[in-house]
């Protein structure tokens, strides 16, 4: 009997106890689900896109008036040119946008703060990243306190590799957020943080804090349906990075649900589905996104999806396509890293990618850059500098699958076991369908080890 | 649309359009076009509420007609492309005798996203709170936009796009007073970087040559030039003026005509006298407007 007595009581000291270990997690949960009940709903959605061409079309006219001192015109057009490219991809849109910024600043180069933004906006978009920090410091010149500007400069220091700068930044931000009155200011610090959070190795926790992101972000009617789109692609962006494969699909068709034939949209669909090996999904994907842009990433989709689905020929007139895509569609070069990525993953002109990937570290100096490097290199049998490069790359211990299988199969080439098994196995134990061949390869390598 | 809505302000008081006593209305002139920070930059620029009037109503003297404007700096041509923003209350708040706070509202909400919203009035009728978190109080009619329709209670409602009767030459404006760095303001309490740069422009003290606008060493902050056209001259199509905001008349004809100035949308309500001052021991009244959110941006 008092036998019994104990064993109650050390049951219930067990049970006690695993709730004390219990209650960080619960904490967290309860955190979690009060934030997310206290997040808003997306308010409907305003097809502006259907009157781009007609807004564009009053400011041109009012830009043709020359009316004496007129920065305001040319500095809405530029920021329309812009918001254009981000919903159709012409790059011209760019180049326009970037002439119109300039005329504005010519009307007043003092203090012309939203002709600088739309410039700097133009040479981030023309991948002159370098610039592109400089005019937002210059900005900063006049007006030092400014949270956009210092948002804007540490997203730049990002695409140039500069995490450094940008943490100074986002810690400043990140406190700032804490106390912030309304969530929905927090919306550009928070998109910049969850980036940082990303690239240096939080994944889980920049998803946490994107599900609130995107929340206020789908809360406004008056912002561009594809901005609001973005967010929804961000998301699933994230969600395949995280494995949770499910999710990033039902989210770009959240985005397309917004802003129709949204190009980065159907590119991560396609790049779902064929890690996938939903083919004719991926390859109807794929060609909605090379229709508004073809990029060789989604390009490369289809070659992909063409050959499984047994179209030969189909798929040598889509390679083909990307190699005229290097020649006469890149003149401003924003698609080097992706021919680089195409060339060396499907072993195709593998001296070229290398260059091509040694020349996109000119323009920046990220973590992506240093893997496309690292993998091109490796391709083209450059095994050693393909060593250095992927160490650069996950220097952060970035949560990718694609960083982690590359370090894997660069430190097998050199015999380093261990290195070799830790990369392969966390490339899938983040996402084990994170490529549509990779992913096969990194578990049949791993079985070998 | 009467279900109890948390609603914060978007908003703060944008115009106070009829000041003293109703029937003796003295005009008020002012406008306001995304003229602050929040407004101009912060979600939701088309909460923005231009100007508000009120009027005894030149078809009916014993009515009284309330306008309020929003979402203004739609593109001529694109009038009837721009629809209201259905996540937002619209208010004429209205204070009798004393100058606050309000004891009588009409409210607007709207459904649906396109040329076939509708949208709903509520009131006249006292409000469910004072203050700037309201709800709806109880409704009035539905009505569809763009349309001019008669209430049952006997109130006449619009609510669609109209040319925007505000009109002036902004860039002699900024010749002489304007804040032309007001993209440089970093939040609604900042005044922008004038120990940095010039506060007025044509006023460049302090600031380095190189940095004066060409604009600003040429003008002649005493004579205004409403860019060379004499007053009355109209905007239009076929007008030499363009389709500029600063015109220095009122745009015409900017609906669906690409070449005249800009757009609001705008609530026209046209109320008996009666429903204003039937239980109310004033008949002086103090109207003002307001937009909110229910998201408390």
């Amino acid at each position: 009997m008092i036998r019994l007595e104990k064993a109650v009581i050390w049951v219930i000291v067990a049970v006690a106890l695993g709730a004390i270990v219990a209650w960080p997690w619960y904490v967290h949960g309860s955190v979690v689900a009060a934030r997310a009940a206290a997040l808003p709903s997306p308010a409907p959605v305003n097809a502006d896109y259907l009157e781009r061409d007609k807004t564009i079309a009053f400011w041109e006219k009012a830009v043709r008036e020359h009316h004496r001192g007129d920065m305001l015109s040319p500095s809405t057009l530029s920021a329309l040119y812009l918001q254009r490219f981000r919903e159709r991809g012409d790059i011209g849109d760019v180049t326009r946008a970037g002439h119109e910024a300039e005329a504005s600043l010519r009307a007043q180069r003092y203090g012309n703060a939203s002709a600088e933004v739309a410039l700097g906006s133009a040479l981030v978009a023309l991948h002159r990243f370098k610039e592109a920090l400089a005019v937002t410091r210059h900005i900063e010149t006049y007006d030092p306190n400014d949270a956009a500007m210092q948002i804007r400069e540490a997203s730049v220091d990002l695409e140039l590799g500069r995490y450094g700068q940008a943490k100074v930044t986002v810690d400043d931000l990140s406190r700032r957020s804490r106390t912030a009155a309304n969530a929905d200011e927090t919306v550009p610090a928070d998109t910049l943080i969850v980036r940082y959070d990303e690239l240096t190795g939080h994944l889980a926790r920049a998803r946490e804090r994107f599900e609130r992101v995107t929340a206020y972000g789908n809360a406004q009617f008056d912002a561009p349906a594809q901005q609001r789109a973005w967010f929804y692609f961000r998301d699933g962006e994230l969600a395949f990075e995280a494995g949770d494969n499910d999710a990033a699909i039902a989210d770009e068709r959240r985005a397309l649900a917004v802003f129709p034939n949204y190009s980065e949209a159907n590119r991560m669909l396609a790049r779902v589905d064929c890690a996938l090996h939903r083919w004719q999904e991926c390859l109807d994907a794929a060609k909605a996104s090379a229709a508004v842009v073809p990029y060789p990433e989604v390009l490369g989709y289809e070659v992909d999806a063409q050959r499984a689905l047994g179209d030969a020929s189909a798929a040598a007139q889509t390679d083909d396509l990307i190699q005229t895509v290097e020649r006469i569609g890149n003149a401003q070069h924003i698609s080097d890293r992706l021919l680089a990525i195409y060339y060396s993953e499907h072993g195709e002109h593998l001296d070229d990618a290398y260059a091509i990937a040694q020349r996109e570290l000119n323009v920046r100096d990220d973590i992506f850059t240093e893997d496309t490097l690292a993998w091109a290199a490796a391709m083209d049998g450059r095994w050693n500098e393909a060593r250095i490069r992927s160490a650069k790359a996950l220097r952060y211990d970035t949560e990718n699958s694609l960083l982690q299988y590359h370090a894997g199969v660069v430190a097998l080439h050199f015999g380093d076991r261990v290195v070799a098994k830790d990369r392969l196995a966390g490339a899938l134990a983040l996402n084990p369908q994170f490529h549509p061949f990779y992913a096969d390869d990194a578990r049949a390598k791993l079985a070998a080890l | 649309m009467n279900a109890r809505r948390i609603i914060a302000p978007l908003a703060a008081v944008v115009a106070v359009a009829a000041a003293a006593l109703l029937y003796t209305t003295h005009p008020v002139r002012g406008s306001d076009h995304q003229d602050t920070f929040n407004l101009a930059n912060r979600s939701n620029t088309w909460a923005d509420i231009t100007d508000v009037y009120v009027f005894p109503s030149p078809s009916n003297a014993a009515n009284v007609v309330f306008a309020m404007n929003v979402s203004p700096l739609i593109p001529a041509g694109m009038g009837t492309a721009r629809f209201f923003d259905p996540t937002l209350m619209w208010q004429f708040k209205i204070s009798h005798g004393a100058t606050s706070p309000e004891d009588q509202v009409m409210q607007f909400g709207v459904t649906g996203t396109g040329a076939t919203q509708t949208i709903t009035m509520y009131g006249p009728a006292k409000p469910n709170e004072v203050g700037t978190s309201n709800t709806f109080v109880p409704v009035s009619g539905s009505f569809s936009y763009n349309t001019a329709t008669q209430l049952n209670n006997g109130v006449k409602v619009f609510a669609g796009p109209r040319a925007d009767p505000f009109y002036f030459d902004l860039f002699a404006f900024f010749t002489f007073l304007g804040d032309r760095n007001w993209a440089t303001h970093s939040s609604q309490a900042d005044p922008g970087p004038e120990t940095a740069g010039p506060l007025f422009n044509g006023d460049n003290v302090g600031v380095p040559a190189s940095f004066a606008p060409a604009y600003d060493k040429t003008a002649n902050p005493a004579h205004p030039s409403f860019n060379g056209f004499p007053a009355g001259t109209t905007a239009g199509a076929g007008s030499a003026l363009g389709n500029y905001a600063c015109s220095t008349n009122a745009s015409m004809n900017t609906l669906a005509d690409l070449a005249g100035g800009f757009n609001v949308l705008s609530f026209v309500v046209e109320v008996p006298r009666s429903m204003l001052t039937t239980g109310y021991t004033s008949s002086n009244i103090h109207v003002w407007a307001t937009s909110n959110s229910s998201t408390g941006s």
